[in-house]
């Protein structure tokens, strides 16, 4: 569930058990004017990213270049090799034939498009290996749910006042985690 | 968006099939009727009300194919564990209803292949007694064959299909409604067997022995895909009406979303077994083969269909249905499902129409101008055969090396060489037209389909209430 990426260091979180609490706990905050920097789930919850406000994916247009790129590359090389750089008859066809080269073309174009938003994806969302994930609390990761809210460079006035909205939220815990 | 929610009450959950929309089927209908008359009478001078039967035959094929396949889908769900139809189950039951009449419009077309009414299968049942070709398929391309196979494949799909509603209608009033949904697994898996074989050889003896010289092993799969998609443009336009009417609340865009993603998903499948089989056919480049296509690019209307199926039936949907939020705008998928519908009548068209439309060829006195190609080269292929070595098949044989030399210095176009191989080949004329009579008769098929779905959509709760997964699909969500 996580979106974006997290530049900030110091957070206030607020600790959910259950999906309904959770998602009635975003609107209860997001009624007192406060914007969310991050939402943890266990699982994927449904209806979540109408009420977060969430963009819609733009990996279907990478996948779209990304196939479309594939098809131009291999009837591009197809067309290369069979006219100009190894011309050879098979079976009596014309050495540019188009039925013949579709085939290629299909597979190049789902290699391209799988491969490619794959990596997109993972490039996207950080997840190559290697990487630490920023975890706002283990138990996120079992059976908890997590608001997140970034603290940097704000008055403890506005702090009080994102504590006092997640504990009207009905949050079980409201703690503070810092990154290095 | 999403998440606001749908006040309906199941229980009250009825269709009313009346007012304007049993007006408009009835009309259509009756446009139907009077194009059939039209066709019946429109003899272009020739014989055997051509345009009629294979209109008849065309619309019956594609019409009851939808049927079945709205069974199939009812099936695989219940197999694969699909909750989410049941939100819009009792509409593909209701499909079941219209077996019967695809079963009545095809008695008509046996009775008429007994009783000599059509030509539309004269290619078999009136071969020459030295077509080898056909000679060698008797045992499956006879008339008793014929009606055997299609009694017992509308039986089975009958039996089925009438169980399944039975049982789904009956399952409200049931105490023990597990057992029954675990039997259904059962009769389902059994159904999408029987949907298989029979789908594909009834492909071959309805639609692919209007030439009986020519086979293509990909023929029932590649019909079956075109089922798929106009049962799936069927069931949204259905839902559409039911849906202006103030029923089926509960049918969210969560529903609709997957329903057109079939679709999308079907296009893209039709579109691989389009091209599969013109692709081995022109690979192979066996002139028993290549001959099916050959003609049908010799007609202008023909081959133009040949690339309009495949923008109306692939890079149209492909673009326009490939978006999220075409799949849950009933605009688009709506109008979608109208142009794919029309769309896989044209494929159908031109599987269908080609033959019974083309000049019609007397064998006594006419030898076949268009197989005399194919006849050469499987009598080459046969003549080790004891039974084949006829004269003819010796000569054809002599003939057919002799030419192979010449084609083999010179490798031309895969159909220039059947064309140069003999040298009576004249371009047949053609009757087939798609115009007003094609028109009338598709769009009565639509009224009649409409009118037996609706009447029977009207007689029961649009939902039914206590299948196992009806939760799980009221509060579906993706």
């Amino acid at each position: 569930m996580s979106q974006g990426k997290i530049e900030h260091k110091e957070y206030v979180y607020g600790v959910y058990s259950h999906e309904t609490n959770f998602l009635d706990a975003i609107k209860s905050v997001q009624a007192d004017g406060l914007t969310i920097d991050d939402a943890y789930s266990p699982f994927p919850v449904h209806g979540i990213d109408d009420i977060l406000g969430v963009k819609e994916t733009s990996l279907h247009k990478a996948g779209f270049t990304l196939g479309l790129t594939g098809t131009v590359t291999a009837f591009g090389v197809m067309t290369y090799v069979n006219t100009m750089a190894y011309p050879t008859i098979f079976g009596g066809k014309p050495f540019w034939s188009l039925p013949a080269f579709i085939p290629v073309m299909f597979e190049t174009t789902v290699l391209m498009a799988a491969v490619g938003m794959f990596f997109v994806y993972i490039k996207r969302n950080e997840l190559f290996p290697g990487k630490i994930p920023m975890i706002i609390d283990d138990r996120t990761t079992d059976d908890k749910f997590a608001l997140a809210f970034s603290v940097d460079g704000k008055s403890a006035d506005e702090v009080a006042k994102i504590k006092s909205a997640l504990q009207k939220s009905g949050a079980e815990e409201v703690n503070t985690k810092s990154f290095e | 968006m999403g998440h606001e929610k749908v006040h309906f009450d199941l229980n009250k959950e009825h269709y009313r099939f009346e007012g304007s929309i049993k007006t408009m089927t009835i009309v259509f209908m009756a446009l139907g009727v009077i194009g059939a008359i039209w066709a019946f009478f429109d003899n272009g001078g020739w014989n055997h009300h051509a345009r009629f039967w294979s209109n008849f035959l065309l619309n019956s094929y594609y019409f009851n194919a939808m049927a079945l396949t709205a069974v199939f889908f009812i099936a695989a769900h219940t197999i694969g564990y699909g909750g989410w139809i049941t939100s819009v189950k009792r509409i593909f039951e209701s499909f079941s209803s219209f077996i019967i009449v695809g079963f009545i419009c095809f008695i008509i077309i046996i009775a008429g292949l007994w009783m000599d009414w059509h030509s539309l299968y004269h290619h078999w049942t009136h071969a020459p007694a030295d077509d080898m070709i056909v000679g060698d398929k008797k045992a499956f391309l006879n008339k008793e064959m014929f009606t055997f196979l299609s009694l017992l494949f509308f039986g089975g799909w009958i039996v089925f299909s009438q169980w399944f509603k039975k049982h789904s209608l009956a399952s409200d009033h049931y105490t023990d409604e597990i057992a029954y949904h675990q039997k259904s697994k059962y009769i389902a898996a059994g159904y999408i067997v029987f949907f298989g074989v029979g789908t594909s050889v009834f492909s071959w003896l309805a639609v692919m022995s209007l030439d009986p010289h020519w086979y293509s092993t990909l023929f029932g799969w590649y019909n079956f895909a075109s089922y798929m998609c106009g049962f799936l443009c069927m069931t949204i336009l259905i839902i559409l009406i039911l849906k202006a009417k103030g029923n089926l609340a509960f049918v969210n865009d969560s529903h609709m979303h997957n329903i057109v993603l079939f679709l999308f998903g079907f296009s893209v499948f039709w579109t691989y077994l389009w091209f599969s089989q013109f692709m081995l056919i022109w690979y192979g480049n066996v002139p028993e083969d290549t001959m099916w296509f050959f003609k049908r690019f010799e007609v202008p209307m023909f081959k133009a269909f040949f690339w309009i199926a495949f923008v109306i039936n692939f890079i149209f949907p492909f673009l326009f249905l490939m978006k999220r939020r075409a799949k849950r705008n009933p605009w688009i998928y709506g109008i979608a499902a109208v142009i794919l519908l029309f769309g896989h009548y044209l494929d159908f068209y031109s599987m269908v129409m080609f033959e019974p439309n083309a000049e019609p060829q007397h064998h006594e006195e006419v030898k076949h101008a268009s197989s005399n190609a194919s006849l050469k080269l499987y009598a080459e292929n046969h003549s080790s055969d004891t039974s084949h070595s006829t004269p003819l098949a010796a000569q054809a044989a002599k003939q057919t090396h002799a030419e192979s030399a010449h084609t083999d210095a010179a490798p031309t176009h895969a159909h220039s060489d059947v064309a140069a191989s003999h040298d009576t080949h004249h371009k047949p004329s053609h009757h087939a037209t798609l115009g007003l009579i094609e028109v009338l008769m598709f769009i009565g098929f639509i009224g009649l389909f409409l009118f037996v779905i609706l009447s029977t959509l009207s007689k029961n709760r649009l939902v039914p209430l206590k299948t196992p997964y009806l939760e799980e699909s009221l509060n579906y969500h993706t």
